[in-house]
């Protein structure tokens, strides 16, 4: 097996961890794809040693993460504006594109579908945590995806742990409305 | 209706029994294409090309280490089998002033046009044979 052959195999076997991590960060594929390929090219860069570490892994989602961190503290300067704004006015997303349309759109859409099956109801509710603005979305995920604690989510984010804990409960807030929605629809 | 006491768990257990997104198809070709083009790593290149803190770290290194040779006690049998080199070094340059100096200028050119040579050649092949030309 050459080099290239085991970094192929390499890819293939983080590719879906370290894309789900970015985009659920970062909430569009295109830019969630744009990070996991320098992901992998960070780690090509030294592939000797993270190509047969067991930790493998958890390196390459700390990569991702920070890579994400810093794509969005680099390139979405509004984040920190939008972030002391109510929900409603920043429910708007902070200069991405989003095919699937923003959150408040999402809730705004009638429920038509008596009975949305499981895969209807988390592909909505996927959504709607993509279509979350990002100061919302970031600490979101970060807390239920990563397993990070309040302190960390505001060390690694540069802001207060009341911020932190503000957005995380506007998110959920956000997210319930959702969820009754589609308990409603059950 | 969500008790807001339970939201936190709520959300946690219904956020983790999410799918895990997949990665799109292109992000496999992307990397191989773009691991292709990447340099090597530093280590793997040649020295000109490390980066300077290494460079200058390997110089510091090198001359240390040659530094520390100049005081290294050297034993007595050691200078004897200078001595014999030294005997013998004299004997080789005798040799090379009768016999290699007239040549070494004839030697030397010819050496210069095979190299030539040589690299006109593996530059055609690289050309021509190996398809460079058809990515430029």
């Amino acid at each position: 097996m050459t080099d290239t052959d085991r970094f192929e195999a390499f890819v293939r076997e983080f590719q879906d961890m370290v894309f789900a991590t970015a985009v659920r960060l970062l909430g569009g594929a295109a830019e969630a794809e744009d990070v996991a390929q320098t992901v992998f090219l960070r780690a090509f860069e030294r592939f000797d040693a993270v190509g047969t570490s067991p930790q493998a892994a958890g390196w390459l989602k700390t990569v991702a993460t920070n890579l994400c961190l810093n794509y969005l503290s680099r390139y979405r300067a509004r984040w920190q504006f939008f972030s002391e704004l109510d929900p409603p006015a920043a429910g708007s997303r902070a200069g991405v594109s989003d095919s699937s349309g923003s959150f408040a759109a999402s809730l705004a859409l009638p429920v038509t579908a008596i009975d949305l099956d499981e895969a209807d109801r988390h592909a909505r509710l996927e959504r709607a945590l993509r279509g979350l603005p990002d100061h919302q979305r970031v600490p979101l995920v970060l807390f239920h995806f990563e397993a990070m604690s309040y302190d960390q989510i505001a060390a690694a984010l540069g802001v207060s742990l009341g911020k932190v804990k503000t957005d995380i409960h506007r998110g959920r807030e956000a997210l319930k409305k959702e969820l009754s929605i589609l308990d409603r629809s059950r | 209706m969500i008790d807001p006491v339970d939201l936190e768990q709520v959300l946690d257990r219904e956020l983790k029994q999410l799918r895990r997104p997949q990665a799109p198809r292109t992000l496999l070709p992307r990397v191989m294409a773009a691991a292709g083009r990447a340099p090597a790593p530093w280590y793997r290149r040649p020295w000109i090309a490390w980066p300077a803190v290494w460079q200058v770290a390997s110089v510091i290194l090198i001359a240390g280490f040659a530094g520390g040779l100049a005081f290294v006690p050297v034993p007595s049998r050691l200078v004897d089998i200078g001595r014999t080199l030294s005997g013998a070094a004299a004997l080789i340059r005798v040799v090379s002033q009768v016999f290699l100096q007239p040549i070494a200028m004839y030697v030397l050119v010819l050496a210069i046009s095979l190299s030539v040579a040589c690299a006109a050649l593996w530059s055609a092949l690289n050309r021509f044979a190996f398809g460079e030309a058809s990515h430029q």
